[in-house]
């Protein structure tokens, strides 16, 4: 009798510490695979609008004033940008921002007031975005959102980028942010892909677990035979 | 043998309920980390007009205080008693009593603490508004004055001596004096040191270069600053740095060598004669003379331009692994003459740069034309333009007979044209016309050749629309499209708990078959 309980002590044993160690290599393998891919996202983001950033027009930003929305300058900006996204559908929006040093964004172009005047941002509006640590960042690096976000606009991932002014005077300054917005259902929908790592785990335990105690058994069985 | 296969079960449900809750399921986008469900991310969305206000710092100003800086205790005198401001006040005397040796003046005063002088001598402080000093009625006093330091002085004369027992009232008000500031409160700014490795990177301030590492800002605001350091060959390194008053903060970067690329190459130093040329290879600008560029190997083509000078075009072919170095002595550009013959009052170009009008003469002389292939066109209104490319030589003078032919002259036939007007539902749609971008819906495309053509709608969530539509000449083709909703893609669904749980239970049940066979 204490042998059996003895003996079924040591099945139990074993069939939660497969548990404990399958399950944590699933949870490990399942954030790794979210990590890749939101890493993988978030550097595609950021070299689009990276490469998008050295094709703005940058003489053309000068004297933006607010009312200038239907002017031929800011028509022509705004479709050099459209005309950037329209290459991936997956970009919403493309706008340019001017950061000022205490981290207030102002839109100075959005591609999509000649087709929405009403839902897009006009000249001198101030970003309500969260992402204003990002935005300032953008003044000498491409960024991203850390996460999605949701404004008055809807739901979206960003990703920022300098627009240099070194194509006209070779300074290097920057003189704007250009900003590009995708869908942040899209952006979850991407990055959340995992299931299949977390059925396999659960599939893993249950054989694990089955076989520890069937074979445990059976030679108790085969014994008493 | 049951009991423990009951056991079993109950142990393995218990298994899977703990791997649901270590490991999120967000296979179908539902239900995901916290970190990345924007539900979760929610922000108040904030008026746009309001959000400056917020964000912007609290600019700190000096405003030098109007009140005494060397009597904090004294009360500026917002309440006044009989007269209120002007310290001309002639002096009121009002007999109280009458009778006895001794009179009194009492001095009313707006600033307690103040002093009270009967021609120019002391003679007491003002106190709870207040000063009462007896005098002889037989005596002579002609001034009343009242002094305090950081106020103006107030000074009256006295027309009558208070008789016997009788009280004679003086009303005096003084105001503060403005005075600058004594100190200057320190400005409150910090500093960053900036210092990468390797040295000698640029460092940009919020964008703006400010000069080569180590290098110190100094008199920076506290706050947030982006910093990026930037340095040939390496990865540029961007941080963002908090500045606090009277503190050094520190950027230390330690810049990354840039991934090799993809194949080698070869650079090219290119200097000029004078320095500051224009460089382009292969056509394209790479920046002002002296410089190093980088290219693959094979054969490139540089040009140097600089205003005043001829272009310096050369052809190097680039070894990998080496570097070459190009010398360009700029020559002073060579002008000719181009004589222009047309129509008087017509403008001629060169190089898009206006020249003048052709005078009545019919003949327009250039001189300091710069040498080489030179674009000319003149333009009159009424008239086609004239476009040619003529050669200008040195020194000669190149004559340039350019004829205007009135518009609508052309011979050529003008193909037979018509139109077409596309609205959708919704609008902003892509159209295409034989797969060529046209613009967005609602439009109305002019200039479509007669005859058939693919039209294409395509919109962000919708089905691509497409539909071959005739245009005749001179016509309007409607075209009025509403566009289907693209079918959602059907995710792909984690495991529901029901399978889960199914599949333990048929997982158990194959295990106690298995053993009661064996």
């Amino acid at each position: 009798m204490t042998c059996s309980c003895s003996k079924s002590t040591k099945l139990w044993t074993a069939a939660v510490l497969i548990v404990i160690i399958i399950g944590a290599l699933t949870a490990f393998a399942y954030t790794s695979e979210q990590n890749a891919l939101k890493g993988a996202t978030d550097m595609g983001m950021k070299a689009t609008v990276g490469a998008m950033a050295t094709q703005v027009p940058v003489g053309e930003l000068a004297g933006l004033q607010p009312g200038d929305e239907t002017s031929e300058k800011y028509l022509a900006l705004a479709k050099t940008l459209r005309n950037m996204r329209s290459m991936d559908d997956n970009i919403l929006n493309a706008y340019i921002l001017k950061v000022y040093p205490n981290k207030t964004a102002i839109f100075l172009v959005d591609d999509l007031f000649p087709l929405d005047p009403q839902g897009s941002a006009k000249i001198g509006e101030v970003s309500t975005a969260p992402n204003e640590m990002e935005i300032f960042a953008a003044l000498s690096g491409p960024t991203v959102s850390k996460q999605p976000y949701t404004d008055k606009y809807g739901s979206f991932m960003s990703a920022y980028a300098p627009i240099d002014d070194a194509a006209t005077d070779s300074s290097g300054n920057t003189v704007a942010v250009l900003g590009i917005d995708v869908s942040a259902e899209d952006y979850n929908n991407y990055t959340s892909q995992g299931g299949f790592i977390i059925l396999t785990g659960l599939v893993s335990m249950i054989l694990a677990v089955g076989a520890i105690f069937f074979f445990g058994t059976r030679r108790d069985e085969e014994k008493k035979e | 043998m049951r009991k423990p296969c009951a056991v079993l079960i109950v142990i393995l449900v218990l298994c899977a309920f703990c791997t649901f809750i270590a490991v999120p399921v967000a296979a179908d986008g539902e239900t995901t980390t916290a970190t990345t469900e924007p539900t979760i991310t929610l922000q108040p969305v904030t008026a746009p007009t309001t959000e400056p206000t917020t964000t912007l710092p609290t600019v700190v100003t000096t405003e030098p205080t109007t009140a005494p800086t060397t009597e904090p205790t004294v009360t500026v005198p917002t309440v006044v008693t009989q007269p209120t401001t002007e310290p001309t006040i002639t002096i009121t005397i009002e007999p109280t009593s009458v009778g006895g040796g001794k009179g009194y003046i009492d001095t009313y005063c707006n600033v307690d603490g103040a002093s009270v002088y009967f021609d120019d001598s002391y003679q007491c402080m003002i106190a709870q508004g207040i000063c009462t000093v007896g005098v002889s009625p037989t005596g002579h006093i002609q001034t009343v004055s009242v002094k305090k330091t950081g106020y103006t002085t107030w000074s009256g004369s006295l027309t009558k001596m208070p008789a016997d027992g009788e009280h004679v009232a003086v009303y005096a008000t003084i105001n503060p004096v403005s005075t600058p500031p004594t100190t200057v409160p320190p400005v409150q700014t910090g500093t960053i040191y900036a210092q990468s490795n390797p040295a000698g990177a640029a460092i940009y301030l919020n964008g703006n270069f400010y000069g080569y590492s180590p290098v110190t800002i100094p008199n920076l605001a506290p706050g947030s600053y982006s910093m990026k350091a930037s340095l040939n060959g390496y990865t540029p390194d961007t941080q963002v740095i908090s500045v606090y008053a009277g503190q050094t903060a520190t950027y230390y970067p330690v810049l990354q060598q840039s991934p090799p690329a993809p194949r080698s190459t070869g650079t090219v130093s290119v200097s000029s004669n004078p320095s500051g040329a224009l460089l382009y290879v292969d056509g394209s600008y790479q920046g002002k003379s002296p410089m190093t560029v980088t290219l693959y190997p094979g054969s490139h083509t540089f040009r140097l331009s600089l205003a005043g000078y001829a272009d310096y075009t050369t052809t190097l072919y680039v070894n990998a692994n080496s570097n070459q170095n190009l010398k360009a002595d700029m020559t002073p550009a060579v002008y000719g003459t181009a004589q222009v013959t047309s129509m008087s009052g017509a403008s001629v170009f060169i190089d898009s740069t206006s020249q003048g009008k052709i005078p009545s003469s019919g003949t327009l002389t250039i001189h300091n034309v710069a040498n080489g292939n030179r674009l000319f066109k003149v333009t009159a209104p009424g008239y086609n333009d004239w476009l040619n490319t003529i050669y200008i030589q040195p020194n000669v003078v190149t004559p340039i007979n350019a004829v205007l032919i009135p518009v609508g002259t052309n011979p050529t036939p003008v193909p037979a044209t018509g139109a077409i007007e596309i609205a959708s539902t919704p609008t902003g749609a892509e159209i295409y016309v034989d797969n060529l971008f046209k613009g967005y819906t609602p439009s109305t495309l002019t200039g479509i050749a007669v005859g058939e053509h693919q039209v294409l709608l395509k919109y962000t969530g919708y089905i691509d629309y497409t539909q071959a539509v005739t245009v005749n000449s001179g016509q309007t083709t409607p075209l009025a499209i509403s566009m289907q909703t693209a079918p959602t893609p059907t995710p792909a669904s984690a495991p529901s708990l029901a399978i889960v749980i199914g599949g333990i239970v048929m997982a158990a049940g194959i295990g106690a078959a298995l053993r009661r066979r064996s």
